[in-house]
C-alpha cells in the first residue's frame, strides 16, 4: 500500500521568461488523495498538466510506476493517467455514451458491446443513465463534468488528475460533482485534485500541498494545513484576509468617493446592504470624531482608514491611523459624544495604541 | 428563381428596343460615322485611307460587329466582301455598300521556325500549282461564290506518312473557316485538306480564340494558323505568311433598318437558330458536360489536395509550413485566369497535357487554397480543450484531430465550403482561354455562327443557374448527414444491446 506510483524530481517548467513551475519534487503513494491549493498563477494547474505531459517539463524527471516517462511515448502514459478538466471538454457532436466508449474501444481494443455495458454502469453510478444518448450541449455543467469523470474512468486509470473540476460550475452544481469525487475517494483510487473548495479538500484529502510561486510552499495533513498553518503565506491564504485602505489629507476630503469605494469593496465579498450601511456610517463617525480630537482647525491633516475582512471567519475590522495630538476617541463618554455612542452600538473589541507619534484605534463592526 | 427569369425578360425587352440611328446609304455618309472593325485589321487601314475623320471602334469578332450594328452602337463596319455577302444572305437586317475600299490579301500563317518555314514553302508551292491548274478557282467558286447548299466537306482519308500538322483557327470566318455543325469547314480548310493529301500529312484542327491562336502559332505550338488572316507587315515580325490564297475587297456593312417582324416571333426564331438549328443543343450539351467534368474533378482533387496540405501543415514542421504559407499566399494574389494561362503556356507548355487536364489542375489548386484556409480557421475555432481531453485519454494528436475535431470543423464550415464549390463551378467559365470547349466557349462559338450574342448567353446563364442549384442540392444532402443529431439511436448503438 505504500508503493510509490508517481514521483517527480526537480520538475521545472518555463514559458519564455515566465517560470510557473520552479522546482517540484513529490512522491505520491498508491491510494493517496492529494489536494493542491494556492492562489492563482502559482503553478498548480501547470504542475498537473506536466504529470501527463500536456506540458513538457523544461527540466526534471517524472517517474510513473518506477519508470522514467520520458523514455516512452506519452500516449502509453496517458492511457494509465486520467484527467478531468475545469471546462469538461466533452467531445461535441458525440453522445455521452460515445464520449465514454471512444477511447477504450479504439485504444484498448475493447468490444463495443463490452464498452457500452461498462459505460452504462458507470453512468448509472453517477446518476446519468437517463442521459447517455444526450449530447454535451444538452446538459448542465454539473452533468457534463460527471460525464467527463465517467469518460476518464472508462480507461481504468491508475491515477486521476482533477484540474479545478468545479471552478467553471454554477454554485448549485458544485455539490453533485464533489459527491462523485467523494464516491471515487472511497474506492481507494489515487487522485491529485487542484481545487479552490477548501472544505472539500479538508474533508477528502490525505495530504494537502500549498503552492506558492511555483513551489510546494508547505504541505501536511488537512489538519496541519487548515488548522495550524506554519508559514506566513499559508496563513494569509487560509485566513483569506481582504484589505481596503483610504488616505485622508484634507479636512474637506471627498467623502462620497470614499463611501463609494467602501461600497464596492464590501459588495465584492458579499456583505449585505445593511451591513455595508453600518460600515459606512462607522467610517464616517470615526473619521470626523478623531479629526476633531486630534487636530485643531489650522493643522495639516494626515489620516488613513483600513478595513479588513477575514472571509473565513467573517470578521470585519475597521482601523484608523491618525497623527496630531494624543487622543483616544473611546475614552469619551457615550452620553456626551454622539459618534462614540453610535460606534459602541455597532461594534466591539475597541482598541487604542499610541505608536511613534501615531494614534491607532480599531474596532470590529458587527453584522446587523 | 422566378425573379431571375423576370429580370432576364426585362433585359431581353430592353435589348430589343432600337435606338435612333443614322441611315447610311452612300460612302459619303461614312465620313464622320462610327465605324466598327476588328482591332488593327487591314480592312480598317483601308477604310482610314478613305475616311480619316471617322471614329473607329475595335470589336473582336464578326458577331460583335453584327450585334453592335444591330443595336446602333456603330453606324457601319468594314470587312471583307466575302464575309459581307455571306452576312447579307443570312441576316435580313444588313446590307453592304458595293464600292470597294481597297484590296486585302489573305493567307495562312506559320511559325518562324525551321519546321514552320518548310511548311510555308511547301504551301507556297502548292498554291502556285493549284492556281495554275484551276483547282484553286474551283474551290473559290464552291466556297466563296456558291451558296450554302453546295458547300459540303468531309475530311479526306489521309495516310499521314510525313507526320501530323496542328492547325489552329477561331472558326469564326465564314465561309473561309467556320463550324458546320461541330466540324470545321470552309475554303481554307478544304485547301489544307488537299495540301495534306498532296504532301503526305495528316492534320488536326484546334478551335481557339484568334489571339490565342496567334500566340500558339508564333510560339510554334501550332504548325499553321488558318483564319483568312490579312497579310499585315506588323504581323510578319513574329510569324510568316504564305502567298495569298485569296485577295479580298474591303466593303462597308450597314444596317437596313428594323424589320416588320413581330417581336416575339423574331425571338422564337432566334431561339430556334441558337438552340435547334444544326443540332446546336448537342454542342450545348457537350459544353455542359465539359463544364461539369472540370467542376467535379476539381472539387474532388481540390478538396483532397487542400486536406492533404492541411494535414501536412499540422505536423508543425517549421520549414514545411513556411513553404506552404508562402506558396498559398502567392497563389492567392494571382487571378485564376492568369494562373490558367501560366500553367498552359509555361509549366505544361512543352508537355503534351490536354488543356482540360490543365484546367482541372488549376481549379483544384485554387479550391485547395479555400479548403486549406477553411480547415485551418475552422480547427483553430474549436476549443483546444477537446484535443487535450483526447490526448489525456491516450489518443495521438493526429487521431484526436481526425476523430473528434475534424467532424466539427466540417460541420461548422460546410456552408462556406459550398460557396467555394459554387465559385469553382462559375469560375470554370474562363477555360475557353486555353481552348477547352466548355459551356461559355460553346456560347461564343454559337454567337460567332449566328451573329446573335444575346440568346446563347441567356441559354448558358440559365444552364449555369441550374447547375449551381443542382450543386447546392446535392451538397445539402451531405450537410444533413453531417448533423450528428439527425442520427437515430439504433445508428449510434450500431448493433450493441443495452
Amino acid at each position: 500500500m505504500n508503493e510509490i506510483i508517481l514521483r517527480t524530481e526537480n520538475l521545472r517548467k518555463e514559458f519564455g521568461n515566465v517560470v510557473p513551475l520552479k522546482n517540484i519534487s513529490l512522491d505520491v503513494k498508491r491510494g493517496e488523495i492529494i489536494a493542491i491549493i494556492g492562489g492563482s498563477g502559482t503553478g498548480k494547474s501547470t504542475f498537473l498538466r506536466t504529470l501527463n505531459l500536456l506540458e513538457r517539463p523544461t527540466a526534471g524527471k517524472i517517474f510513473f510506476d518506477g519508470k522514467d516517462i520520458s523514455t516512452q511515448p506519452p500516449e502509453i502514459l496517458r492511457q494509465r493517467v486520467g484527467m478531468i478538466f475545469q471546462s469538461f471538454n466533452l467531445f461535441a457532436g458525440l453522445t455521452l455514451i460515445e464520449n465514454a466508449i471512444a477511447a477504450p474501444v479504439e485504444l484498448k481494443g475493447l468490444s463495443k458491446q463490452e464498452a457500452c455495458e461498462r459505460a452504462k454502469k458507470l453512468f448509472e453510478s453517477v446518476g446519468l443513465d437517463e442521459k447517455i444518448f444526450n449530447y454535451p450541449d444538452e446538459l448542465s455543467g454539473g452533468q457534463q463534468q460527471r460525464a467527463a469523470i465517467v469518460r476518464a474512468l472508462m480507461m481504468e486509470p491508475e491515477i486521476l488528475l482533477f484540474d479545478e473540476p468545479t471552478s467553471a460550475l454554477d454554485p448549485t452544481m458544485v455539490g453533485e460533482v464533489l459527491a462523485v469525487i467523494r464516491m471515487l475517494a472511497k474506492k481507494n483510487l489515487t487522485m491529485i485534485i487542484v481545487t479552490h473548495e477548501m472544505n472539500f479538500a479538508r474533508e477528502i484529502a490525505t495530504r494537502v500541498l500549498f503552492f506558492a510561486d511555483g513551489e510546494i510552499y508547505e504541505q501536511g495533513t488537512p489538519a496541519e494545513i487548515f488548522d495550524a498553518p506554519k508559514l506566513p503565506k499559508t496563513i494569509a491564504f487560509i485566513r483569506r484576509q481582504k484589505y481596503f485602505r483610504y488616505e485622508i489629507s484634507r479636512r474637506n476630503f471627498d467623502l462620497p468617493e470614499m463611501q463609494g469605494r467602501i461600497q464596492a469593496f464590501a459588495e465584492k465579498y458579499g456583505l449585505t446592504a445593511k451591513y455595508i450601511n453600518r460600515l459606512q456610517l462607522c467610517c464616517e463617525e470615526i473619521i470626523f470624531a478623531t479629526m476633531a480630537g486630534c487636530y485643531s482647525a489650522t493643522d495639516k491633516i494626515s489620516m488613513a482608514i483600513d478595513i479588513t475582512y477575514v472571509e473565513a471567519e467573517k470578521i470585519l475590522e475597521l482601523a484608523l491611523t491618525s497623527g496630531g495630538r494624543v487622543y483616544n476617541l473611546f475614552d469619551e463618554n457615550d452620553d456626551e459624544n454622539l459618534s462614540v455612542k453610535i460606534l459602541r452600538g455597532y461594534g466591539k473589541n475597541f482598541r487604542y495604541v499610541r505608536d511613534e507619534d501615531l494614534n491607532k484605534i480599531s474596532m470590529e463592526v458587527v453584522a446587523p | 428563381m422566378r425573379k431571375i427569369f423576370l429580370l432576364l425578360t426585362v433585359t431581353f425587352l430592353l435589348c430589343g428596343c432600337g435606338v435612333e440611328y443614322k441611315e447610311i446609304n452612300s460612302l459619303d455618309d461614312l465620313k464622320s460615322a462610327r465605324i466598327g472593325a476588328w482591332p488593327d485589321c487591314a480592312y480598317e487601314l483601308r477604310a482610314r485611307e478613305h475616311f480619316p475623320d471617322a471614329k473607329y471602334i475595335g470589336l473582336d469578332s464578326l458577331s460583335d460587329l453584327v450585334q453592335n450594328l444591330a443595336q446602333h452602337k456603330i453606324d457601319a463596319f468594314v470587312i471583307g466582301k466575302t464575309y459581307a455577302e455571306n452576312l447579307r444572305n443570312n441576316m435580313p437586317n444588313v446590307k453592304y455598300l458595293p464600292e470597294s475600299l481597297g484590296d486585302v490579301p489573305l493567307s495562312y500563317i506559320f511559325p518562324k521556325t525551321e519546321r514552320g518555314q518548310k511548311f510555308r514553302d511547301q504551301m507556297n508551292e502548292f498554291i502556285s500549282k493549284t492556281e495554275a491548274n484551276g483547282e484553286l478557282d474551283t474551290l473559290r467558286q464552291k466556297w466563296l461564290f456558291g451558296d450554302e447548299s453546295g458547300r459540303t466537306f468531309s475530311k479526306s482519308n489521309l495516310s499521314g506518312e510525313n507526320g501530323k500538322l496542328k492547325i489552329g483557327t477561331d472558326a469564326q470566318s465564314p465561309p473561309f473557316v467556320y463550324l458546320r455543325g461541330q466540324e470545321p469547314a470552309g475554303y481554307e480548310v478544304e485547301l489544307i485538306d488537299k495540301f495534306c493529301a498532296a504532301y503526305g500529312y495528316d492534320y488536326e484542327i484546334k478551335v481557339d480564340s484568334f489571339v490565342t491562336m496567334l500566340a500558339d502559332v508564333s510560339s510554334g505550338k501550332l504548325d499553321i494558323g488558318a483564319d483568312a488572316i490579312e497579310i499585315l507587315p506588323e504581323r510578319q515580325k513574329s510569324i510568316n505568311f504564305a502567298n495569298p490564297t485569296y485577295v479580298e475587297q474591303t466593303v462597308a456593312v450597314v444596317s437596313v433598318g428594323a424589320s416588320d417582324e413581330n417581336f416575339f416571333a423574331a425571338l422564337i426564331k432566334r431561339f430556334k437558330v441558337s438552340f435547334v438549328d444544326e443540332d446546336r443543343w448537342q454542342m450545348i450539351l457537350e459544353g455542359t458536360a465539359k463544364t461539369l467534368t472540370i467542376t467535379i474533378a476539381s472539387i474532388i482533387f481540390g478538396t483532397a489536395l487542400g486536406f492533404g496540405v492541411y494535414m501536412l501543415y499540422r505536423e508543425e514542421n517549421k520549414f514545411v509550413n513556411k513553404i506552404i504559407d508562402g506558396v498559398y499566399r502567392t497563389l492567392q494574389g494571382v487571378p485564376t485566369m492568369v494562373m490558367l494561362l501560366f500553367f498552359y503556356y509555361t509549366i505544361f507548355g512543352n508537355l503534351d497535357v490536354p488543356p482540360i487536364v490543365t484546367a482541372v489542375v488549376v481549379f483544384s489548386i485554387v479550391l485547395s487554397i479555400s479548403v486549406f484556409i477553411l480547415l485551418k480557421n475552422g480547427a483553430d475555432a474549436i476549443p483546444r480543450g477537446q484535443t487535450e481531453a483526447a490526448l489525456s485519454l491516450g489518443f495521438s494528436e493526429r487521431r484526436a484531430f481526425v476523430k473528434f475535431i475534424l467532424p466539427q470543423v466540417v460541420r461548422n464550415l460546410f456552408q462556406s465550403y459550398q460557396v467555394a464549390l459554387n465559385v469553382t463551378l462559375l469560375e470554370t467559365a474562363i477555360v475557353g482561354y486555353i481552348s477547352v470547349q466548355d459551356l461559355t466557349r460553346t456560347a461564343d462559338l454559337i454567337r460567332a455562327r449566328t451573329y446573335d450574342a444575346f440568346v446563347p448567353i441567356i441559354i448558358i446563364a440559365v444552364i449555369y443557374l441550374i447547375l449551381s442549384r443542382l450543386l447546392l442540392f446535392v451538397t445539402d444532402r451531405f450537410a444533413e448527414k453531417l448533423n450528428p443529431k439527425n442520427r437515430r439511436r439504433e445508428k449510434i448503438l450500431d448493433g450493441v444491446k443495452l
